[in-house]
């Protein structure tokens, strides 16, 4: 038997229809007056899930990127079709992603929404792997590869992962390595789709003018299975000590750009983590305000608070000249606030600002978004905005207590090459 | 949905978009500038001064803690180049009142409209002009900006390509300016440039969202208040649009890069943008704007030769862009390809009904869900408005349900490579590949 919940927030005027499916699939209905339905579905299962159990409970570590791969894949059907053909006839854009937890479907429609939710499902129950359709996509996603290691900031957000958390799948590029993928085969993708694409370990949120009884029905007929077992998940045994303080490099850069991180694999409070990030890191706070009047921050800047259920972080960065000047200012702002504690001005800034923050993510058919990010984290999908409102001071500074400590703190760096290893750009 | 336009003062409109099931409203100013180096230079500077502080909110941070408080609303100030004007823009997205808990019965669009004010008739003065310590930090912070466009790899190799097809037209300015003209600005000029956009600059305002009784006349007296000293004779009217000349033959340039990935960017032109643009987005749906683009089906899928191939139309210039990232030795062949499928599309008959049908359906789409976002159905009238289109809504569907495959085989036709761009990736790979 599915299950239904109706969970309402006067506050935000907003309905959710929660419903647990007999399969184990949790499903979110946020029924919004838009002209565009939107439908999110994926399962907890990421980069960061680097091993694989079987039957007789022995632990194998497969190669990276295939999580990614794996994504990649669920678009072919057995037929040899793409599906992304599929949902064009429908009028439907579908999509999808990898993180360093989950693996998320999606599309977006306005017309013809059961169907395309119907080949959602179906999309995403198919795995049809074959030796010639897996080495075609490691031509593909080897493309995708080059093009990340050319990016700046995906260099310097896995150098801060690798200098925080070490040895820990989430300092490995997402879609893996040109030498990692070329190991992937038809049977380990079988594998990893087994362990982890069960309904128990999965999310679907839908927006738009949706009747829930209509999407029970089309859930019901795709995905008819009785509950599947829990997804027993490899636990990471992180310290709170960073690896190491520092990694840089040099890339084709013109100035410095940098991203100071705070270790708290601990993830707990995330409505009091955010709020002190806001305080710590916002843009109308001591920290950036000074920073930016001595001319060592500019408006190229971002910060937050990266709630996940592996490897969690605090992190801001930019550009400056001199990155270890802007290191030691957060150090000594950091220190401060964990020995004085944080200010209510400050405080009641940083509610306001978050929950200003939660409201605009329900504030268009992207709401279907934040409902998933919330579900699959285990959170109350609309509780958010006033979660912000409700973290007191005592909270805050207790949490400040604990995060604040240098041992927690890293940078990673992103320098100009030097004069002798540029190649910078010049005429052939 | 509706739109509602009226005259507020000399040379100022207002356009309303009213709706109710929005939490946030979307309050915008554009106004509209002739396109210059000295133009775009000295606004991207104003922007980035302007929002350091005013007169009551001196420092940065004054002045985000009292937006902050306001439940931060974003307040932006950007410089956007579009192929007709420069536009200075001024936004505010913010909360509607219902959704402040401590507001309730308060009007927070009235903490809005004076904090715009604010910023924009009452700015942080030294001297007569701009405070110069800001403008100092600022003009650094912009030459910053000009340098590290080579950061972005994929936007790097367009940027390249596209100065090269625009030539030396108004639009071919460089959207962050160059650094021969920061250099000349000053905190007298810079100021000056402010007083002339209040009093000069034709202004399309933009209201998106809950729209109370009195909204008008408050946004009227808004709007007297920072066009006060404008005379109807002096507003600057909007240049003629001016189009890139076609060179004869096709221009191969290539550069080398420090980067694991090549970039390849063919410029195509597209013959004189025609009023109704309706077969040309078709067309660009079905050669490389979707998921099942031709493109993308064959340069990507088939042959797997990248993971990123599109086209991008500067529809008003009369050109596109096929942009991909390829390595090195597949440049030939994703040309060829590009140009084969290009070729097949010249022919009626190799489009299918169900090439057009796509393509209708995922415009319409795009369409119909403008109405979901108050930021983006404003920005959609404001391009309108600008570029002297009809937002007439019923029109625009009907253009589009209207073509056939005779029309988009004619636009293939007219379609003539004009520059081979490549941004050779030279880094060594290293014993991972």
């Amino acid at each position: 038997m599915n299950k239904r919940e109706i969970i309402e927030n006067k506050l935000l005027g907003e309905k959710l229809v929660r419903i647990r499916h007999r399969s184990g699939l949790d499903i979110y209905v946020l029924n919004k007056e838009f002209t565009e339905y939107t439908a999110f579905f994926g399962t907890r299962y990421g980069s960061c899930d680097s091993t694989l159990t079987d039957s007789n409970g022995h632990t194998s570590t497969v190669p990276a990127g295939i999580a990614h791969f794996l994504e990649h894949k669920m678009f072919e059907s057995p037929d040899g079709e793409d599906v992304s053909a599929g949902f064009a006839a429908l009028g439907a854009d579908a999509n999808a992603y990898t993180s360093a937890d989950t693996t998320v479907y999606l599309f977006t429609c306005t017309e013809r929404f059961y169907e395309a939710l119907e080949l959602l499902i179906k999309m995403v129950t198919t795995p049809y792997f074959t030796p010639e359709n897996v080495k075609k996509e490691k031509g593909i996603i080897s493309e995708e590869i080059r093009m990340c290691r050319d990016s700046v900031s995906d260099a310097l957000h896995y150098l801060l992962m690798g200098a925080m958390y070490g040895e820990h799948p989430a300092a490995v590029p997402i879609a893996g390595t040109v030498d990692s993928i070329s190991k992937i085969t038809p049977s380990l993708l079988y594998a990893c789709y087994n362990s982890y694409y069960r309904s128990s370990n999965m999310v679907m949120s839908v927006c738009g003018r949706i009747d829930p009884d209509e999407v029970e029905r089309v859930v019901d007929r795709a995905l008819p299975g009785k509950e599947t077992p829990k997804v027993i998940f490899d636990r990471h045994k992180d310290t709170i000590e960073c690896a190491r303080k520092r990694a840089e490099r040099e890339m084709e850069v013109s100035i410095p750009v940098f991203r100071i991180g705070i270790k708290y694999p601990e993830g707990d409070f995330p409505a009091a983590c955010q709020v002190l990030s806001e305080i710590l890191f916002g843009e109308c706070e001591e920290l950036y305000c000074s920073l930016y009047e001595k001319g060592l921050l500019s408006e190229n800047y971002s910060y937050g608070y990266a709630c996940r259920r592996t490897a969690p972080y605090f992190a801001a960065g930019g550009d400056s000249d001199d990155p270890e000047a802007v290191f030691e200012a957060f150090c000594e702002y950091a220190g401060r606030l964990r020995e004085r504690g944080v200010s209510a001005e400050a405080l009641e800034r940083a509610r306001r600002v978050m929950y200003a923050d939660a409201l605009k993510s329900l504030d268009s058919a992207e709401a279907a978004e934040s409902i998933f990010d919330s579900a699959i984290l285990g959170m109350e999908p609309l509780g958010r905005a006033e979660e912000f409102l409700a973290v007191t001071i005592e909270d805050v500074n207790a949490l400040a207590g604990r995060v604040l400590s240098p041992e927690r703190f890293a940078m990673s760096v992103v320098y100009p090459k030097a004069a002798e290893n540029k190649k910078s750009v010049k005429k052939i | 949905m509706e739109i509602k336009s009226v005259l507020v003062a000399p040379g100022v409109d207002l356009s309303v978009i009213p709706s109710e099931k929005f939490k946030s409203n979307y309050f915008s100013l554009n106004f509209l500038l002739p396109l210059s180096e000295e133009n775009i230079t000295r606004c991207n500077l104003l922007s980035a001064v302007l929002i350091r502080g005013c007169g009551k909110y001196p420092t940065s941070a004054e002045l985000g803690r009292h937006i902050a408080m306001l439940y931060d609303p974003d307040i932006s100030v950007r410089t956007v180049k579009t192929p007709y004007t420069l536009i200075f823009r001024v936004n505010a997205y913010f909360l509607d009142n219902r959704f402040i808990p401590e507001k309730a019965g308060e009007d927070i669009f009235e903490d809005i409209l004076s904090l715009l004010s604010e910023l924009l008739v009452f700015p942080l003065l030294e001297n007569g002009g701009l405070k110069p310590s800001y403008l100092a930090i600022e003009k650094k912070n912009q030459l910053d900006r000009i340098r590290s466009r080579i950061n972005n790899k994929n936007s790097y190799a367009l940027y390249r390509c596209e100065r090269l097809a625009l030539g030396d037209i108004p639009y071919a300015c460089d959207a962050l300016g160059t650094p021969e003209e920061l250099e000349k600005a000053t905190p007298e000029s810079l100021y000056k440039l402010l007083r002339a956009i209040l009093e000069k600059s034709r202004l399309h305002i933009v209201y998106s969202g809950s729209y109370k009784e009195g909204y008008r006349e408050k946004i009227t007296r808004f709007a007297k208040l920072l066009t006060a000293e404008r005379n109807e004779e002096d507003i600057i009217p909007i240049p003629k649009l001016v189009l890139p000349v076609d060179a004869e033959s096709v221009r191969d340039e290539a550069e080398c890069i420090d980067a694991f990935q090549s970039r390849l960017v063919l410029a195509y032109s597209m013959g004189k943008a025609p009023e109704n643009t309706a077969p040309l987005q078709i067309f660009n749906e079905i050669f490389g704007a979707s998921p099942v683009s031709r493109l993308f089906m064959n340069v990507r899928e088939r042959l797997n030769l990248c993971y990123y191939c599109s086209s991008v139309q500067q529809s008003a210039l009369g050109i596109m862009y096929v942009v991909s990232g390829i390595s090195a030795e597949n440049r030939e062949r994703v040309i060829k390809e590009t140009e084969l499928q290009l070729k097949e599309l010249c022919d009626p008959d190799n489009i299918t009904e169900e090439d057009m049908k796509n393509a209708v359906e995922s415009l319409l789409s795009a369409y119909r869900t403008l109405s979901d976002s108050p930021i983006s159905y404003t920005e959609w009238v404001i391009s309108r408005e600008i570029s002297g289109r009809s937002t007439d809504t019923d029109k625009y569907v009907s253009e589009i349900k209207a073509v056939t495959k005779k029309d988009v085989a004619g636009v293939a036709k007219k379609a003539r490579l004009k520059i081979n761009y490549f941004l050779n990736g030279v880094a060594e790979r290293g014993p991972d590949e």
